[in-house]
């Protein structure tokens, strides 16, 4: 099945973790304020696209915690080594939810991810989760044929 | 031809080739080759698509960013992650097939985004 790709969301080569750390701390703030533009723009040109009606509403889940780093596309987190923090729209509901929880009680360690799912009760977290998993990218329809 | 031109000859096919291996991609990463390892090892509980795993609670993998796809992975390996099916897959996996694997994994179309609205 194919998928639209997203714009700002380069499947291009990356940078090995090990060159991202050599790039100037200035260049690194102007590519990332050119992302947050760049994404700005394009949300605002989804904002007329309902999404998926039995998805909680961004007010509902609560999502302001996330968005600061899984909204930005190619944004990295930098502890304790340089990566992509992962895109999680579109992911699986139970995955998500899985993955809150472990965070929460310790099984999986993460700093940020530990601190934001301990403040979440149950009903947030599925509320969270199920927001996520309808911002996928929508298979491409084929045309008929 | 003289000893010298020989040389000078000599010389500049050794220069070539050092530029040859110089240009070569260090270490480059095999999506072929983590298609292959993708498929025999990963396929059968995230699914051949890597979209719909054997079990919901399995993550997407399909389109996921390679950085971080690696960074499991490697987390997996060291223990530093634990779920004991995938710290037993990724424990035999070398450096070379973690960055294949996550190379041949972040190429394939899939429905994971950064969408947040």
């Amino acid at each position: 099945m194919e998928y639209a790709r997203l714009e700002g969301d380069d499947a291009a080569p990356l940078q090995s973790p090990a060159v991202s750390h050599t790039i100037p701390d200035e260049m690194k703030f102007f590519l990332l304020m050119l992302l947050a533009v760049a994404f700005t723009q394009s949300a605002a040109a989804q904002d007329s696209k309902s999404g998926a009606a039995s998805a909680p509403s961004r007010a509902q889940a609560n999502v302001s915690m996330c968005i600061g780093c899984h909204g930005i596309p190619g944004y990295q987190a930098s502890f304790p080594y340089v990566y992509r923090v992962p895109k999680i729209g579109g992911q699986s509901q139970p995955y998500l939810e899985a993955a809150l929880k472990a965070y929460r009680q310790g099984a999986r360690n993460h700093p940020s991810m530990t601190a934001v799912a301990k403040a979440l009760t149950d009903e947030q977290i599925t509320a969270v989760a199920a927001y996520y998993a309808a911002r996928g990218v929508r298979p491409v329809v084929a045309t008929s044929k | 031809m003289s000893a010298l031109e020989t040389r000078a000859a000599m010389f500049k096919v050794a220069l070539l080739s050092a530029c040859l291996v110089a240009a070569a991609p260090v270490g480059a990463q095999d999506a072929k080759k983590g298609e292959e390892l993708a498929q025999q090892q990963c396929a059968a509980c995230h699914g051949k698509d890597f979209v719909e795993g054997v079990d919901p609670t399995y993550p997407r993998l399909a389109g996921q960013y390679q950085d971080y796809l690696e960074k499991v992975l490697r987390d997996y390996k060291s223990g530093a992650r634990k779920n004991p099916i995938m710290n037993g897959i990724a424990k035999p996996l070398t450096r070379d097939d973690i960055r294949n694997v996550a190379a041949y994994l972040s190429a394939l179309s899939g429905p994971l985004s950064n969408q947040t609205r």
